[in-house]
């Protein structure tokens, strides 16, 4: 669904962000972007969208390059910025202007995710706080049945317990034929969420796994002493975060723990090739 | 919410709580399982996380997918559970449990009682 | 679906737009209603006699002060990142969303703008008289003034005069595609800037290197009747109209958040 062959961008005036990054994704699954500030994952998510053009190489959405803005693309992609300013009407005016140009927008699922949501249709959209305007929009995204939904720090300015909900919502609906791009630094918001990690650094993709693999393969347990086996470790209250090779168990994926590895330069073995 | 304690795999944890809930009665023998959707959406965890957790349980016969319908509780899923978990419990508990035993000294006669407790439940529930 | 234009989405756009700005719409004309009443009230009431033909500077004055900034910010989504980002995202192609600007703000104006000004000289005239019943008063009539207009160079020269108001406007509109602060500033500054060049290149050929001097006549004089001098006019406005809105329409194609 995804493709993206030997991409290269730099802002003007900027060192280049992203330098032959290639990336291939599947339909139908929740991909969590990762990457230390600065490491371009907005860029990238803003590329994929055709909201900017690429120095060389190629994007391809569902078949379709999004630098052309073709309405039939369009059409399948929402995108959350992480800010955007909401116009001053109510929220069914805007729901009523913007639904129709999303084919399979769901009415029924969007009042169900505005009343989890605790948001109240009749209010003003630019008088909501920022937490309130950030659910509506996911909820939009949501209800959009968008093929290509992509939410940029959604948890960012979400209460406590609209995270829990985020989760809840996300997890239930969506289709076979949807794939969500969930960027973010809170990444213990979305750890039961995502199906798979995509870490950049260096204008590269450097770590491309899924859960479940890595939940097969490693164990992230905290213990009291460092076992023989310590890929890594950290200090922790209780003793050592550590991270080992799996021992036949699967276990709970930390990926605070994995992302810290990760920059201390462990190797993975199923890394991606295409890292220096 | 669930509460994520034990340190398993988050499928194996959903696994877990399912078997809990069969061995409670909550689940009955036949009995559908919610679906792949409604407990993504109850747990706030990824749908194929879901559907890992049914194959799991699918694979130890525990549940079994009736096509276009979903996934229902076996009629020997309780008995399975308890196979399963008591094989656990001899491997990995039992062999702690003798040990705390022995540091701390305890005798025969000191867990008496609560193994009697135990028996009582059991005539209750003939 | 047509990927270009299609008719069903560029109503989807319409309703969209209606939805989002229509309460914005209907303030503004309620507020650009009381603006231009005041005015002519103002005048109504300091003249004791007014002919058809004396309304019509404000005719001209005002809608073209009200017109050429409303052009000049066209694309309002452009003024901000932000709202660039949703803008572009927003499934339409160029094509709709160019021309759906092109009507509002361009064309529109020129029936919105003078069915106000219709209405307000009326009220005023109305109200004047109701006042003051000795005032003599001819009420404001676009076809009047077109019928006393008796000069034939004048009606001739109508539409090249309507089609440079239209490149005003256009001028204007397509710096507002280029410039996203302050547009209308920056477009009058560039074609002060482009103007000033012009007129002294002008300048620097007829009256410094005189080269047409000995009584040649400049190129421009080979035109020999005022009528082909305004089809000449009239195609090379033309020309500018087009080049203009095609300018914009690329830099709109072209348009990315960075």
């Amino acid at each position: 669904m995804i493709t993206i062959n030997n991409l290269s961008f730099a802002y003007k005036k900027q060192k280049p962000l992203f330098n032959e990054l290639s990336l291939n994704e599947r339909t139908g699954q929740i991909i969590g972007l990762l990457g230390k500030n600065g490491a371009g994952k907005t860029t990238l998510l803003q590329l994929i969208s055709g909201l900017l053009t690429p120095k060389s190489g190629q994007i391809d959405i569902n078949g379709l390059n999004p630098i052309n803005h073709a309405p039939v693309l369009l059409e399948q992609i929402y995108f959350v910025p992480e800010e955007f300013i909401m116009p001053s009407v109510k929220m069914h005016s805007y729901v009523n202007g913007y639904a129709s140009f999303y084919p399979r927008f769901d009415k029924a699922l969007f009042n169900e995710l505005i009343k989890q949501f605790e948001l109240d249709e009749n209010k003003n959209l630019s008088k909501m706080s920022h937490g309130q305007k950030k659910k509506f929009r996911i909820a939009f995204a949501l209800a959009s049945k968008c093929q290509l939904i992509v939410l940029d720090e959604p948890t960012n300015g979400l209460d406590i317990p609209s995270k829990a909900i985020f989760r809840q919502m996300v997890a239930g609906a969506l289709e076979d034929d949807q794939t969500v791009i969930i960027s973010t630094h809170q990444v213990k918001d979305v750890e039961t969420l995502i199906d798979k990690i995509l870490l950049i650094d260096n204008g590269q993709i450097i770590f491309d796994e899924s859960i479940i693999n890595l939940s097969e393969r490693y164990n992230f347990k905290i213990v009291s002493h460092l076992p023989e086996h310590t890929l890594y470790s950290e200090l922790n209250p209780m003793g050592y975060k550590v991270l080992t090779p799996s021992d036949g168990e699967t276990s709970e994926v930390d990926i605070e723990l994995l992302f810290n590895a990760i920059n201390d330069g462990v190797k993975f073995n199923n890394e991606k090739p295409n890292h220096e | 919410m669930m509460e994520f304690k034990s340190n398993k795999g988050i499928f194996q944890q959903i696994a877990d709580s399912i078997c809990e809930r069969i061995l409670l009665g909550e689940l009955a023998p036949e009995d559908k399982v919610q679906s792949v959707r409604q407990l993504a959406s109850q747990l706030g965890v990824n749908q194929n996380t879901i559907m890992r957790t049914f194959l799991e349980l699918q694979h130890s016969n525990i549940v079994e997918n009736r096509r276009g319908i979903g996934y229902f509780v076996t009629k020997d899923a309780p008995d399975t559970i308890r196979e399963m978990r008591k094989e656990e419990f001899t491997k990995d508990i039992l062999p702690g449990f003798l040990q705390q035993v022995k540091l701390l000294r305890i005798t025969k006669t000191e867990l008496e009682p609560l193994f009697n407790q135990l028996k009582e439940n059991e005539d209750e529930n003939k | 679906m047509n990927n270009i234009f299609n008719i069903n989405r560029f109503g989807k756009l319409i309703k969209q737009q209606y939805q989002l700005s229509g309460k914005n719409l209907v303030l503004a004309l309620s507020s650009i209603f009381i603006v231009y009443t005041a005015i002519l009230l103002l005048f109504t009431f300091n003249n004791s006699s007014i002919e058809t033909l004396e309304w019509l500077p404000f005719f001209i004055i005002l809608n073209t002060v009200i017109a050429l900034p409303f052009a000049a910010y066209a694309f309002p989504a452009f003024r901000t990142k932000e709202k660039t980002f949703d803008y572009l995202l927003l499934p339409c192609s160029v094509a709709e969303k160019f021309t759906l600007n092109i009507i509002i703000r361009i064309l529109a104006p020129w029936i919105v703008l003078p069915t106000i000004f219709y209405i307000s000289s009326h009220l005023a005239s109305e109200l004047a008289q109701w006042h003051n019943p000795a005032l003599k008063i001819e009420s404001f009539s676009l076809s009047t003034i077109l019928g006393q207009i008796n000069h034939d160079d004048l009606r001739i020269a109508i539409p090249s005069i309507i089609l440079s108001a239209l490149i005003h406007q256009s001028v204007l509109f397509a710096g507002a595609t280029v410039f996203k602060k302050q547009p209308l500033i920056k477009t009058l500054v560039a074609i002060g800037i482009v103007a000033s060049v012009i007129i002294f290149y002008f300048y620097i050929i007829i009256e410094w290197a005189d080269i047409y001097q000995n009584g040649k006549m400049p190129w421009f004089a080979i035109i020999e009747n005022k009528e082909s001098a305004i089809h000449c006019l009239l195609g090379l406005e033309i020309v500018l109209l087009t080049t203009t809105w095609a300018y914009a329409f690329f830099k709109v194609k072209e348009k990315e958040i960075a």
